[in-house]
């Protein structure tokens, strides 16, 4: 593999073997290769069309006139059972979309078919051109992260019995087979070089001017590699707290900020010893950490086999916005954790991207909390956590959601809404599940996980029955329910009102008295016809709830009596001062609404001014639910999952009311935003 | 302008320390001014504190630590973004009303007129209230294209500045600059030459606005050809007023941004809110100062020649039609030749 940084060109050759899986039910005729860098030789690949995060190419070919890069097999051989090498046709395919466009995807119509068992050997010359770096791969002048580059074989799904390889697309990322890479890297002297696996010794001495490379890693499905004129590197062996080898963890940062790497090895040193306790041993001997220079950004956040891109290093760090914040860091902590994910039990990201980003998204903000405690993440002083951000994240898009977690193919999401599903949903979904069954269990279901089905490719369904059997059926009904519901769930307060309870008008009856209440005498019989449940001598708070149902699942209005927890007793004098007049009684409502999920029971609190607390344990499965109360003491509060365990319920502002607001900050805000007026009318009247 | 008026002239160079001291009348404009911004701003208060109410009836919001996290308080600046509209309109009419005001207050404050009443000591003028409301409404027009003029060179600078960045970004991308030179340091030179526009442009509306009403003039673009020339004879002293305004701006949002910061209740929040109190009268006095500084200026020795331009227009549209006849005289004399 050869690379000319001046023209951004590579040329090389891949021996490829591969052997049919024995269980193959017919011979096989035609085998897929990935051409990956396609996706940027053109503005209407399918890549460019779904527009990866907004990616704006006009501003981009506004800079860089030429930035596109491409991947074209020249010639490629079958080695026959004769020994000898023939000629095999490709031609692209696009199965994902018919874009006749798009050329990610060829195939390879095979001279000789395959026989089950069989091993192919395919000789596949290629020359490709990196991009000027628009997302994950590329580069330009003294630095290249070199990735996707060649024409890579397309997995076998042993399953299914077929290859299951889909274009390139802008959402979802990568799907390959486990394999055993050697890979001779040929570039200009005083180039240095970082790859996948570890160093070994050329086969043979490179040209003058030219260096040569060799680097060796087995059982990893992809290899990529960084190189460029203007890096440095240090090395730092880590003993991961988990256990695992000793991992040799080589940091590539650009020259003049080699001061950073404390920063990277803090993020990479306590990532790799939280996700070896937690999660299970890092297997590879070998990690490099890339952290590109600010030209090569659009390479940052990436993860391959052994080797990840960080944040950009650059004085931007150093700088007052993110010297102290831990953002950057946890970058890197989010890509060393798709080591585990995406390295080593590899799912297929194009068809389930969650099981990826987002159990890695999940794993990342426990790892950094792990790590850096409450010091990740502020903004002007105030804290600013991963989960909240990611919460706000999901929160931003819940209006255009329109689909489950549980649904492939990955890139076909709703237009903006593919990072919200992939990667905030399932994280936060994981979270409430900590919070429900225990941060115990999730880790007890992710080591048996990983145990499992390292280098196994495994689907959702082995997750959730790893859930089942580890978890319990009660986390895996939580699970299943959460990624295939369409909606994310909401609760809120929908109405809540307390007020003076008075006898009613009219006539009835109560102990065999009749009572007879006119308008005018409402108020001064105000106990006549008060439930005796009110008075409370039980010691029990009585409170009429009502449950719509569900499907399948009978309404009800019943009344159910709580012990209230809190100091009934209010000690202050306006509270003695009420105890010294005639007690009065109120009346309060409250309604509720919630998601109506089977499987998310949340708790809800009802607060008195008396300092009583009722507390409920709601199932969630009716879409509503009401309380009514008459008791001696105007209801003061309803708050609605206090404790914040739902995660998924991103828009917490709703869950929870007061009936006197807090006067502090009403004055505060009111008064700060009028003066914001004012001083906004103050600017416009200087400027104009 | 008469050899009589010029009796009264300021005799020396000082302009603005002479218009430090309140003039008769002072108080009244800076009364009128205070209640009337007050007033307009009576609206927001009461619609600020029924949403800022509806928030506190929230536990989310009434329940977080102080000072509120970063996603609470996007959460209430959210909600609070509802007021925008009003705010807008209150804005614009402020604007309007601040044209109103300043024209009275600029004919108020003619130094002639001043100087005069102290030697004659002639109380037999109309009040300030009636010349702010009579010579406000009189020049309320001009000064309002005045706004406008100066609105369209804010625009126009705002958008070159955004090529700018774009361009020099771009450029400083492909030499190979760092991020910090790329996303902070350019930025903020960036920022700061739009700053330095401001100060020029608000200074210009100044100005323009004094000889509007110190002349009567109504030419606004020809206004500002003579103000600019009045920064050629004054070329700091012409500055003062966008500098004033540009430090007195940067005062307040620091205020806004401290009382954020702290997130203040009791008695801070009370000392806050009187703080701002205190910042509006600081305005308001500072606006009759430059106003008054504004007329003393352009009344000075060196803006002599200046007041004798002609306050007729350009031609422009004279021009156009003169050419479009011309074209058209020329089109049919060549097709009626055989």
């Amino acid at each position: 593999m050869r690379l000319d940084p001046k023209s951004r060109a590579l040329e090389g050759t891949v021996h490829l073997r591969w052997r049919a899986p024995a269980s193959a039910p017919a011979p096989i005729r035609r085998v897929p290769l990935h051409l990956y860098l396609n996706a940027f030789a053109h503005e209407q690949t399918t890549w460019m069309r779904e527009s990866h995060r907004g990616f704006d190419i006009g501003e981009f070919l506004g800079r860089y006139p030429d930035p596109w890069g491409y991947s074209e097999p020249t010639a490629v051989r079958q080695r026959t059972r004769a020994g000898t090498l023939r000629a095999a046709m490709t031609y692209p395919i696009q199965p994902d979309d018919g874009n006749p466009l798009d050329r990610t995807l060829v195939e390879v119509m095979l001279v000789e078919p395959l026989a089950p068992g069989a091993t192919l050997e395919l000789v596949i010359d290629f020359k490709a051109r990196l991009p000027i770096p628009i997302a994950r791969t590329g580069g330009l002048d003294d630095y290249f992260l070199v990735a996707q580059w060649f024409p890579k074989l397309g997995a076998y799904d042993t399953r299914r019995q077929r290859f299951v390889a889909r274009q390139f697309h802008g959402p979802t990322e990568f799907f390959a087979d486990f394999a055993d890479y050697d890979v001779s890297i040929d570039v200009p002297s005083g180039f240095l070089v970082g790859a996948t696996g570890a160093r070994v010794t050329p086969r043979k001495k490179p040209a003058p001017g030219r260096r040569l490379l060799r680097y060796r890693q087995r059982a990893v499905h992809d290899f990529a590699w960084v190189t460029g004129s203007a890096l440095v590197a240090e090395r730092h062996a880590h003993r991961p707290a988990g256990g695992g080898p000793t991992v040799n963890v080589r940091y590539i940062v650009p020259r003049g900020t080699a001061h950073q790497v404390t920063r990277w090895r803090r993020a990479v040193e306590g990532g790799l010893d939280v996700l070896s306790r937690r999660v299970g041993p890092y297997p590879y001997a070998t990690l490099t950490v890339v952290a590109p220079p600010w030209r090569g950004r659009n390479t940052s956040g990436m993860e391959y086999p052994t080797l990840i891109t960080a944040i950009v290093g650059d004085d931007l760090l150093d700088s007052f916005l993110l010297a102290d914040n831990k953002v950057p860091e946890e970058v890197a902590i989010h890509e060393l954790g798709h080591q585990y994910f995406y390295g080593l039990l590899a799912s297929n990201e194009q068809v389930d991207a969650f099981l990826d980003e987002g159990f890695n998204s999940y794993w990342h903000v426990r790892t950094s909390l792990a790590v850096f405690g409450r010091e990740i993440g502020h903004v002007l002083g105030r804290s600013l956590s991963s989960l909240t951000r990611m919460q706000a994240g999901l929160s931003r898009r819940v209006g255009a959601i329109r689909e489950a977690v549980l649904r492939s193919p990955s890139n076909l999401f709703y237009p903006g809404t593919a990072v919200a599903h992939i990667y905030f949903r399932p994280a936060l979904t994981l979270r409430t599940a900590e919070r429900r069954f225990g941060r115990a269990a999730i880790d007890r279901v992710f080591s048996t996980y990983y145990a499992r089905y390292a280098f196994g490719h495994p689907k959702p369904e082995d997750f959730l029955a790893v859930a089942r059997e580890v978890g319990g059926e009660a986390l895996e009904a939580f699970l299943r329910e959460a990624f295939t519901r369409r909606d994310v769930p909401d609760f809120r307060v929908d109405a809540a009102k307390t007020a003076r309870w008075r006898s009613p008008r009219g006539r009835f009856v109560v102990g065999g008295t009749t009572h007879t209440i006119k308008t005018d005498d409402s108020r001064d019989k105000r106990d006549t016809g008060l439930d005796r449940r009110a008075r409370e001598k039980d010691g029990y708070v009585w409170v009429e709830v009502t449950d719509p149902g569900a499907v399948g699942l009978a309404g009800s209005v019943r009344w159910r009596r709580f012990k209230p927890r809190g100091d009934k007793r209010d000690s202050s004098r306006a509270a003695a001062k009420r105890e010294s007049r005639a007690r009065r009684y109120y009346e309060s409502v409250v309604r509720l609404i919630g998601p109506g999920w089977k499987h998310l029971p949340v708790s809800v609190e009802l607060r008195f001014d008396d300092g009583a607390r009722v507390h409920d344990l709601w199932d969630g499965r009716a879409t509503w639910r009401a309380y009514r109360v008459v008791r001696a003491a105007r209801l003061a509060e309803v708050r609605i999952d206090r404790a914040g365990d739902i995660a998924l319920d991103v828009d917490r502002t709703n869950n929870g009311w007061r009936r006197v607001p807090e006067r502090g900050l009403k004055r505060d805000l009111g008064l700060w935003s009028t003066a914001i007026g004012q001083w906004l009318m103050t600017a416009l009247g200087a400027w104009l | 302008m008469s050899e009589t008026s010029d009796r009264f002239a300021p005799r020396s160079d000082r302009f603005y320390r002479p218009a430090l001291a309140l003039a008769r009348g002072a108080l009244v404009l800076c009364g009128w001014r205070l209640l009337v911004r007050a007033l307009l701003t009576l609206p927001l208060l009461l619609s600020a504190l029924q949403v800022s109410g509806a928030l506190a009836r929230r536990p989310y919001f009434a329940d977080a630590k102080l000072p509120l996290p970063s996603v609470v308080l996007l959460h209430a600046f959210t909600k609070l973004a509802s007021l925008l509209p009003l705010v807008a309109g209150l804005a614009l009419l402020w604007l309007v009303i601040e044209q109103l005001l300043a024209g009275g207050a600029l004919s108020w404050l003619d130094p002639m007129r001043l100087s005069r009443e102290a030697v004659h000591h002639d109380t037999a003028q109309p009040s300030a209230s009636r010349t702010l409301a009579r010579d406000g409404l009189a020049h309320l027009f001009a000064l309002l294209r005045v706004s406008l003029f100066v609105a369209t060179l804010l625009f126009l600078t705002q958008r070159g500045l955004s090529l700018a960045r774009s361009s020099i970004a771009d450029s400083a991308e492909l030499a190979g600059a760092s991020g910090a030179t790329i996303m902070l340091t350019l930025p903020l030179l960036l920022t700061l030459a739009f700053l330095l526009v401001t100060v020029v442009l608000s200074s210009l509306a100044l100005h323009t606005r004094a000889i509007t009403v110190a002349d009567g003039r109504r030419r606004v673009r020809r206004t500002a050809l003579v103000a600019l020339r009045l920064w050629r004879r004054h070329p700091l002293r012409w500055l003062v007023p966008g500098l004033v305004r540009l430090l007195l701006l940067a005062a307040g949002a620091a205020l806004l941004f401290a009382w954020r910061q702290s997130a203040p209740r009791g008695a801070a929040l009370a000392g806050f809110a009187a703080a701002w109190l205190g910042y509006l009268v600081l305005e308001t006095y500072l606006w009759y100062w430059l106003l008054r500084a504004a007329r003393l200026l352009y009344a000075g020795r060196r803006a002599a020649a200046l007041r004798d331009v002609p306050d007729a227009p350009w031609g422009v549209l004279r021009l156009l039609r003169y050419l479009a006849f011309w074209r058209r005289r020329t089109t049919s004399d060549s097709t009626a030749t055989p």
